[in-house]
């Protein structure tokens, strides 16, 4: 475990961020445009990608 | 800890938290930057924050001048803040600031713990102060006080109608007396574009927090080269025991500006601050739009001028949603409650007399989804609507 793990950490936070920001602009239905849709899924495999090299590199 | 989670769940229309929402990149800066000295693992020589390199804080202080308008800058804890060091810097016990009387409280009490005298210059029958009330009350001090006033403090729109006031006249006021003047932009720097130069304006006053996409507390005081030489002096003190000097600490900034999280998320900010103010009168027509349906609602009132210059606006129900709720069994909460279930924050709770609310930063079917919100209540508790 090292720097591709804090690294990956923080992709992942910022990743979610992103999403945050979409159900702001979304507030309060939810209703996503095609292209909402498009960045939150992004997001999304983003944050999951990272997400997976943290459990790789701690061996979990 | 409880999550705050009023933004992603509600459409907050609370009148100063509008444009103090973070962007995405605030957000980032927040997580990575909230240890407390953050910002100072590279703070060298000559050890003053705003003179930071790695992350660019001494770049950034360049930027924020540039973008209202000045020729330096420094970020403040608030507005208040700011008020404070410039009052600070010129005003002596006895001496007088003339200011609105709709001014925003926080400059009352600068001027106060300057020990100065507050002159207000009062509004006109339209809620609106001129040039011309401002040069009268500038001859009245002088007349009373024996000596013209140190200062001029002017809110281009005022904190509780949010109408936008006479800054042009209230300068060209000022200069004729040779009176600086202090911009107070709490409510259009981050929003709007500000030129201060442009202005003819010695100081700017904005809010981070208030408009400006950042925490709690920040905020920018930007000047002149000249005001810079006063506003943002050195320390000159020296200890007569230790003999100890304090190098470029500025005295009104207490030595070090802005920190950490709060400095970095200002940072993260600024380029989407300079793109959205191009968008202004996009948001202004959001706020109109929603104030020509609000007024559909019979009884309905706007207090601000009209039509709006600005997307905070205090309006009147008492005619209107008020007769419902003395009624109703929920009193005011009658109406907290019609808006929670459509998904509505920010509203004083129970209020259904008199209240602000802002629409910016909302997007056309947010303002929309909205202004149909207040009209269906209208229509649910029996309230004509044109």
């Amino acid at each position: 475990m090292g720097k591709k793990s804090v690294d990956a950490l923080f992709d992942a936070l910022y990743a979610l961020t992103d999403l945050r920001v979409i159900f702001r602009k979304t507030a309060p239905k939810h209703e996503l445009s095609a292209g909402q849709k498009k960045e939150a899924k992004e997001s999304l495999d983003t944050a999951k990608k990272a997400i997976d090299t943290i459990e790789k590199e701690l061996k979990l | 800890m409880e999550t705050r989670s009023r933004e992603e769940l509600y459409i907050n229309v609370q009148p100063i938290q509008a444009a103090g929402r973070l962007t995405a990149d605030a957000m980032k800066a927040m997580i990575s930057y909230g240890d407390g000295y953050s910002v100072c693992d590279f703070c060298l020589k000559p050890f003053r924050l705003d003179k930071i390199k790695k992350p660019a804080i001494e770049e950034f202080h360049f930027e924020l001048a540039k973008f209202v308008g000045m020729d330096e800058a420094r970020t403040v804890p608030g507005a208040r803040r700011g008020f404070q060091a410039v009052v600070s810097s010129l005003v002596n016990k006895g001496d007088s600031v003339v200011l609105q009387a709709v001014g925003h409280y926080t400059e009352f009490l600068a001027i106060e713990q300057a020990g100065g005298i507050a002159h207000e210059v009062p509004i006109n029958t339209s809620g609106i102060t001129t040039g011309d009330a401002v040069a009268q009350t500038i001859e009245k001090a002088r007349k009373k006080d024996g000596k013209l006033p140190k200062l001029v403090i002017f809110d281009h729109f005022d904190y509780t109608n949010a109408n936008e006031h006479d800054i042009k006249g209230a300068v060209k006021a000022a200069k004729e007396f040779g009176i600086p003047v202090l911009y107070n932009g709490a409510y259009t720097v981050g929003i709007k574009p500000v030129d201060g130069k442009a202005l003819g304006v010695d100081f700017v006053v904005g809010s981070g927090h208030k408009s400006m996409a950042s925490p709690a507390p920040s905020g920018v005081l930007a000047t002149t080269k000249e005001g810079a030489k006063k506003v943002f002096r050195t320390t000159k003190i020296e200890g007569d025991v230790s003999g100890r000097k304090f190098g470029i600490k500025e005295v009104e900034m207490l030595g070090c500006t802005l920190m950490g999280a709060n400095i970095v998320a200002m940072m993260a900010s600024l380029p989407t601050l300079r793109e959205r103010v191009k968008h202004w009168d996009a948001e202004v027509k959001n706020s109109n739009y929603f104030v020509n349906e609000f007024l559909r609602v019979d009884g309905n009132k706007v207090v601000s001028e009209c039509p709006r210059k600005h997307c905070l606006t205090k309006v009147d129900c008492t005619e209107s949603f008020d007769k419902i709720a003395q009624k109703h069994k929920d009193h005011g909460y009658f109406f907290t409650h019609e808006l929670d279930s459509r998904g509505i924050t920010g509203i004083f709770p129970g209020a259904t007399r008199s209240f602000k609310m802002s629409t910016y930063g909302l997007t056309e079917s947010q303002v929309k989804y909205l202004a149909e919100a207040f009209v269906e209540i209208a229509r649910k508790h029996s309230l004509e609507v044109h």
